[in-house]
């Protein structure tokens, strides 16, 4: 116990105590959730949100937030939902979808990094921005007729794999080892942690926040397009429903909404938490209203739990330190 | 003098996980009296005064008597109820508020404010201290001062018996110090006691009757401070006596590295001219306001100014971001730790070596961890960093161990240019003379440092030569060695010629 405290946090434990438990709790309600099948069809379901999600986290750690997260994702299908039925090729419509990300994220950073709105605000209106320039463009359709050569991205398999389940690892590892090897990511943290001492080290504030932003308006896009591959249309509200299971999941995953600390890793973990109840219910056939419910439940119990720890360590009797 | 006692704590010890804050400490305070409260820095004042305060409760066995009855304290409103008001370093005000509302603020009846009594309570507490303010302004246009007055005032409007202070006069200037003194003597006047926390000696000789030293959370002693002189008292906080003296014995000034001419911004300083050598330590002094942090922010890239030149060996250099000052090895270490030396939540070793992350990396561009460890395990044995563990996070630490880091994130680049902006501002005094020998030691390898300072007898400990600042301006200069002490003092406060 001693050993384990000491190389993990309590709330790292928590969250991996929460995990096995609904993993032992699907496994024991139902015979087909340990199937490779299940267990795959699950990681394909999770990768998009898991994909944002992670975005979210670079910019939540920076002490900022991206609410226009889900309308990018939207926009970005919707800018290679329309190049591809234009005619354009593969390749060609996803680098233009990835430069609209790059400027939704460089529109977004200008907001918060140079004219300093706070972040909450100022992607509150890019993200009315970016849906109503997604609508204009998709003239409020859903654009069908997605080409062929376009479903590898959300339906090709490797070695029996779902590509997106790898993407979803392959840039898991590429942020950790960003966040946690690299100079970026050491500077990321120091921002959160304090902006002023950081830009007092030497740090250049701006291009950190540029990068972040940048960052999660690309993971967006990623995550849009493997969805219009994987149901072979384009909308411009694709990726609302998302956001804030992704800020949740975020949060379960241990990552301060006030910046700072925190990580991929959790996460992860905590979308696959989220990912879990939906499965197991829909196998179980509970309906799909209680799995708001449990998902609520088990964010609010968890932070519940994190608060508990927190006061405990610092003898407090409230908020008031 | 003696008055009746109004406040006694007895056996009063707090555990916290892992530390023994406070033990089988005691404290006695008499009515109309002001009760130093001594210590260095992790002595257990705050402690102390939370406990006193109702914020934290103490271990079974502590006792609090007040008039000579046991009380127990299970938050603020207790403490409040017994006579006993905290005015933190922060004021713990509104600032969006009146001065009315603030002084108000808590006694409304049945939900509902009475604005005619909110007034007049107000204004009559305000009248207390002798003095005159529109109790309905808005509290943020006042100056730190005022404020505090304010935070004082709501204190007395609740029948106060008993106030702490912490640190009253750390953002205070020299004029502003005397009208609080005066405000002292008349809350005294009116029995009401004052428990005032404070570093400087100077100041706990002018203001206080008594005063009690706690060391490492334990009870030292209570005296008479007619009984002590500043060595006897050192003595008492550090348990041994340290000779503040100077340590100017020879100047090592060397070649000239910088050159400011007329720099200017507006609001900020003006015409600020002077020359910096090798080897010397620049005291750049004056009274709080008096542009000294905005001069050397400047010269860091953090406030580019709006006219004049700056040469660096013999070359004009143009620092427009911080980045660029580093490159040019300008270091800069801020007064405050807390809020801008220090990322507080983050290990020692990251803090040490955040600036030159840069500098140490493997040949994939990732950090090189066995560097960052090897560098911090460094700079922990050169500045004697304690406790030693590298990963503890630099909240943990003790300001004076704080500042040590502080240091060492910036030696770490090896600057020939060191600006340290209030070196030893709430350090503790074994630490006080282990930073000013450092900052002598680094002069003496050829480092060329600014000293921001208000502390005269820091100022003339420490450096080579002195100037002093006046609402933005450089109204005098010079040697410390040779100059006359007064007069730079005279300058300081009074301008004029």
């Amino acid at each position: 116990m001693e050993k384990l405290r000491k190389r993990f946090t309590l709330h790292e434990m928590v969250l991996a105590g929460a995990f096995l438990l609904i993993f032992l709790i699907g496994a024991c309600s139902n015979e087909n959730f340990l199937s490779i099948r299940n267990i795959l069809s699950l990681f394909q379901q999770m990768s998009e949100m898991g994909i944002m999600a992670m975005g979210l986290t670079i910019v939540i750690i920076t002490g900022g937030m991206d609410l226009s997260a889900g309308t990018t994702m939207g926009l970005c299908a919707v800018t290679s939902g329309l190049c591809l039925t234009k005619g354009l090729g593969v390749v060609p419509s996803l680098i233009i979808s990835l430069g609209v990300a790059v400027l939704c994220g460089v529109m977004n950073a200008v907001l918060v990094a140079i004219i300093r709105i706070p972040p909450m605000i100022a992607t509150l209106g890019t993200q009315m921005f970016f849906l109503g320039v997604a609508l204009v463009l998709s003239k409020g359709n859903s654009i069908s007729g997605i080409p062929e050569s376009f479903y590898f991205l959300g339906q090709a398999k490797i070695f029996g794999m779902p590509l997106q389940m790898l993407l979803l690892f392959g840039l898991a590892v590429f942020l950790i080892i960003m966040l946690k090897n690299t100079v970026t990511g050491q500077h990321i943290y120091a921002l959160g942690n304090n902006m002023k001492a950081a830009l007092f080290s030497g740090i250049r504030t701006t291009h950190v926040l540029f990068y972040s932003y940048i960052m999660c308006s690309v993971m967006c896009c990623i995550a849009g397009n493997i969805q219009v591959s994987r149901v072979a249309t384009a909308r411009a509200d694709m990726g609302s429903a998302f956001l804030m299971t992704c800020i949740s999941a975020v949060v379960l995953g241990g990552t301060s909404i006030n910046g700072g600390n925190g990580g991929i890793v959790g996460t992860v973990v905590g979308i696959m938490i989220f990912a879990m109840i939906g499965n197991i219910m829909n196998l179980v056939g509970i309906s799909s209203f209680w799995q708001q419910l449990a998902t609520g439940s088990i964010l609010v119990l968890v932070v519940v739990f994190n608060r508990m720890i927190e006061m405990q360590k610092y003898k407090v009797k409230s908020r008031k330190v | 003098m003696a008055g009746k006692v109004f406040l006694q704590m007895e056996n009063i010890s707090m555990t916290f996980p892992g530390i023994k804050a406070l033990n089988n400490v005691r404290l006695d305070v008499r009515e109309g009296e002001v009760h130093a409260l001594m210590g260095e820095n992790g002595a257990g004042k705050s402690t102390l005064i939370k406990i006193l305060s109702g914020v934290q409760k103490p271990d079974v066995g502590s006792k609090i008597l007040v008039d000579e009855k046991e009380v127990e304290f299970a938050g603020v409103s207790d403490s409040i109820k017994h006579g006993i008001n905290a005015i933190h370093q922060d004021l713990s005000l509104f600032p969006n508020l009146s001065v009315a509302e603030n002084i108000y603020l808590g006694r409304s009846k049945n939900g509902k404010v009475d604005w005619k009594e909110c007034t007049k309570i107000a204004e009559e507490a305000i009248e207390v201290l002798g003095i005159t303010m529109n109790v309905q302004e808005q509290l943020s246009n006042l100056s730190i001062a005022k404020q505090q007055l304010v935070a004082i005032a709501r204190a007395i409007s609740f029948k106060s018996r008993l106030l702490i202070m912490d640190e009253p006069t750390a953002t205070l200037s020299f004029s502003e110090v005397r009208m609080l003194y005066s405000i002292i003597e008349k809350l005294k006047k009116q029995n009401i006691a004052i428990l005032f926390i404070s570093h400087k000696l100077d100041e706990v000789f002018e203001v206080s009757d008594r005063v009690t030293v706690l060391k490492d959370g334990e009870y030292v002693g209570c005296k008479d401070i007619k009984e002590l002189d500043e060595n006897s008292l050192v003595q008492m906080m550090v348990g041994r006596s340290v000779a503040y003296k100077a340590l100017n014995d020879v100047s090592y000034a060397g070649d000239k590295i910088l050159e400011v001419k007329n720099l200017s911004k507006r609001g900020n300083f003006k015409d600020i001219s002077f020359a910096l050598h090798k080897g010397e330590i620049l005291a750049l002094t004056g009274l709080v306001g008096a542009g000294r942090s905005e001069t050397v922010k400047a010269l860091f890239g953090l406030n580019p100014p709006d006219s004049g030149e700056i040469y660096l060996n013999g070359e004009k250099i143009d620092i427009k971001n911080v980045s660029q000052a580093i490159r040019n090895k300008i270091a800069f270490i801020p007064e405050d730790r807390h809020e801008e030396g220090l990322i507080l939540e983050m290990s020692m070793k990251d803090n040490i070596t955040l600036p030159i992350l840069k500098r140490i990396l493997t040949p994939f561009r990732f950090i090189n961890r066995k560097e960052v460890d090897k560098l911090t395990e460094n700079y922990v044995e050169k500045l004697s960093i304690r406790p030693s563990q590298i990963d503890k996070l630099a909240r943990n630490f003790s300001g004076g161990n704080q500042q040590k880091i502080a240091v060492a994130k910036w030696l770490i680049t090896k600057p020939d240019i060191l600006i340290i902006d209030e070196p030893t501002h709430g350090v503790d005094i074994a630490s006080k003379t282990e930073i000013h020998k450092l900052l002598k030691k680094l002069a003496k390898e050829g480092m060329a440092i600014i000293m921001v300072s208000s502390e005269w007898q820091e100022v003339f400990a420490l450096s080579d030569r002195v100037l002093v600042m006046r609402h933005g301006r450089i109204v005098h200069e010079d040697d410390t060695a040779t100059g006359n002490q007064e007069l730079m003092m005279e300058k300081a406060i009074l301008g004029g010629n």
